[in-house]
C-alpha cells in the first residue's frame, strides 16, 4: 500500500474540460507510477482562484460567484470515465489544492468536501494558515516549501491542527529541482520540529507531463532520513499517514457525525453506489450520486416531531 | 581487525515512454531498453557525479573503494553495484537525484538491498519471470498484438536464458 496524493492535474480552470493530449500524458504518468509500486494515487486540482497581485476584493467575488453557480461542473476529474482502464489496478482518487490568502475565501470549501475525496490548502499567510486550522474542515496542509514558510511554527499551532487530523505535505519533486534546495530543506526541518515528528506526509507533487520525476519509495527514504526523521516514520508518511488523509478524506461523504454506514452483511459499503461518471454533455440528465449524496444521508421527512427535534439541536 | 562489509543493490532503469506507445494494448511494466552504448563505467561515473554534487567529497570518498558494478544488462536495464555498508543510503540517495542519463530523462530506481549477491540474483531472475507470467495471462484479441507478444516472449526468454548464463559466470 504505498500512496501519491499528489499527482498534478494538468486542468487549471473550473469549467475547463481536459485534452486528449494532455489526458494521455496523464495517463502515461499513473503507468510510471504503477510500475513503481504506487497503489492509491490521488490527482490534484488546482484552480486559479487567487490573482497574486489582488487587492480588489471584488475580483475575488467574481471567482467566488462563478463557483457557486452548479455543483456538477465544479469537478473537472472524472475518474469513472477517463481512467476505466485503472480499474482493477490502481486506485485514483480526486483531491483539489486551494491557495488561500485571505480567511473570507473560505466558504467554498463546504462546497468541494461533497466532490472531492481529499481537500486541501495552501495558506499564503499567517492569517490564513491559522483559520485553516482553526474553522476549517480540510484533510491536508501544503506550503510552497520552495519559498520562505508564511510565519514562524509553533508547536501549539501544528499540534492543534495535528490532533484535528489535518496533514502536512513535503513534496519529493521540491528537491530535484536546484534552486532553493536549501529553503526546502530548511523548511521541512521547520515543520518536521514544530509537529515533533507526527502528522506529516510525503508525496511527489509530480507534473503530469515529466513523469521520470516519479521516485521509487526505497530512494525517497534515504533522502527523509537526510532530514533527521526515522526510518519507522519514513515508512508511515508512505503507507500509514497517507491512508489515514485519504480515510479521512472519504469518511467526510460517508460518515455523520461519527457514525458510519454499513451495508446489509455487515460490511462496509463501498464506493460502488458512486456516479462518478458524470458527463458534461447531458447534465441536466444524470444527477451525480456521490454529489447529492442522496446514497448517504437521508432527509428527515417534515413532521412536527423531526421539526422539534430539529429545533432543539 | 573488522571484516569489509559490503551490500548489492539490485536497480532498474525506466525511461518513461512518450505517450504513443500506450496504446499496444501490453502490460506497462515492461523494463525499456537501454542504449546498447550505455555501460558500467557510465553508470559509476554518473553515480559519483551525483555523489560529490549532492553529498560532498565525504561522501564520494566511500565510494572510492569496493564501489563495482557487478552486473549490468543492457536488454532489461537491471543491474547489480556493489557498495561498502557505510555508503549504503548515500548511493541510494545519489539515485534519487538522478535525472538524466545520455541524455535521455531516467528514473533511477533501487529494487532491492542484500548483503549477499545470490539473493540479487534470485530477486532479478524471479521479477523477469513474474513479468513474462503476467504477459502470458493478458487478454490480446487482436492478432498483431497476438504477434508482439509471441515475439516479446521470445525475447524475454532469451533474456532469461542470458541472465542465468551471465550469472553463473559472476
Amino acid at each position: 500500500m504505498l500512496c501519491d496524493l499528489n499527482i498534478l492535474f494538468p486542468v487549471t480552470e473550473f469549467n475547463e474540460k481536459i485534452s486528449i493530449n494532455q489526458l494521455n500524458e496523464l495517463k502515461n504518468t499513473i503507468n510510471v507510477a504503477e510500475q513503481l509500486g504506487y497503489t492509491h494515487i490521488a490527482l490534484n486540482f488546482r484552480p486559479n482562484l487567487t490573482n497574486s497581485n489582488s487587492n480588489s476584493n471584488s475580483n475575488n467575488n467574481n471567482n467566488k460567484f462563478k463557483i457557486s453557480n452548479d455543483l456538477n461542473k465544479i469537478n473537472p476529474i472524472n475518474i469513472n470515465k477517463d481512467f476505466k482502464e485503472y480499474l482493477n489496478r490502481i486506485k485514483i482518487f480526486s483531491r483539489i489544492t486551494i491557495k488561500i490568502d485571505d480567511p473570507s475565501q473560505c466558504q467554498n470549501i463546504s462546497k468541494f468536501q461533497q466532490i472531492f475525496d481529499i481537500v486541501s490548502i495552501e495558506p499564503i499567510n499567517e492569517k490564513s494558515f491559522q483559520s485553516a486550522i482553526s474553522n476549517l474542515e480540510i484533510d491536508l496542509i501544503s506550503f510552497n516549501l520552495q519559498e520562505r514558510l508564511p510565519c514562524y511554527m509553533k508547536h501549539k499551532t501544528l499540534c492543534s491542527a495535528i490532533e484535528k487530523g489535518i496533514f502536512f505535505e513535503f513534496k519529493y519533486t521540491d528537491f530535484l529541482n536546484n534552486k532553493n534546495r536549501a529553503q526546502v530543506i530548511s523548511n521541512i526541518k521547520q515543520i518536521v520540529r514544530a509537529s515533533r515528528n507526527r502528522g506529516m506526509i510525503i508525496s511527489s507533487g509530480c507534473n503530469s507531463n515529466k513523469p521520470y520525476q516519479l521516485r521509487n519509495f526505497n530512494n525517497v527514504i534515504p533522502i527523509l532520513k537526510m532530514i533527521n526523521i526515522d526510518s519507522n516514520r519514513c515508512n508511515m508518511m508512505f503507507k500509514d499517514w497517507s491512508l489515514k488523509v485519504l480515510l479521512n478524506g472519504r469518511l467526510r461523504c460517508k460518515s455523520y457525525k461519527q457514525t458510519i454506514l454499513i451495508s446489509g452483511d455487515d460490511n462496509l459499503i463501498d464506493n460502488k453506489l458512486e456516479n462518478n461518471n458524470w458527463n458534461y454533455e447531458n447534465l441536466e440528465n444524470i444527477n451525480n450520486i456521490k454529489q447529492s449524496l442522496n446514497s448517504y444521508k437521508k432527509r428527515k421527512s417534515d413532521t412536527s416531531l423531526n421539526r422539534i427535534l430539529k429545533k432543539q439541536k | 581487525m573488522v571484516r569489509l562489509k559490503s551490500r548489492y543493490i539490485l536497480f532498474q532503469l525506466r525511461y518513461p515512454q512518450p505517450d504513443d506507445t500506450l496504446t499496444n494494448g501490453l502490460p506497462n511494466d515492461i523494463p525499456t531498453e537501454s542504449t546498447s552504448t550505455l555501460n558500467a563505467r557510465i553508470l559509476v561515473s554518473t553515480l559519483r557525479l551525483s555523489m560529490t554534487k549532492n553529498f560532498g567529497d565525504e561522501a564520494l570518498a566511500d565510494t572510492l573503494t569496493s564501489f563495482v558494478i557487478k552486473y549490468f544488462s543492457n536488454k532489461t536495464s537491471t543491474g547489480i553495484i556493489k557498495v561498502h555498508r557505510d555508503a549504503l543510503e548515500k548511493v541510494l540517495g545519489a539515485m534519487f537525484f538522478v535525472q538524466t542519463l545520455e541524455g535521455r530523462d531516467v528514473i533511477w530506481e533501487s529494487v532491492g538491498i542484500s548483503g549477499s549477491i545470490s539473493k540479487c540474483e534470485r530477486r532479478a531472475i524471479s521479477r523477469n519471470k513474474m513479468m513474462i507470467r503476467k504477459i502470458k495471462k493478458g487478454n490480446y484479441d487482436a492478432d498483431d498484438d497476438n504477434k508482439n507478444i509471441d515475439e516479446l516472449l521470445r525475447s524475454f526468454n532469451e533474456r532469461i536464458d542470458g541472465e542465468d548464463n551471465d550469472n553463473e559466470t559472476l
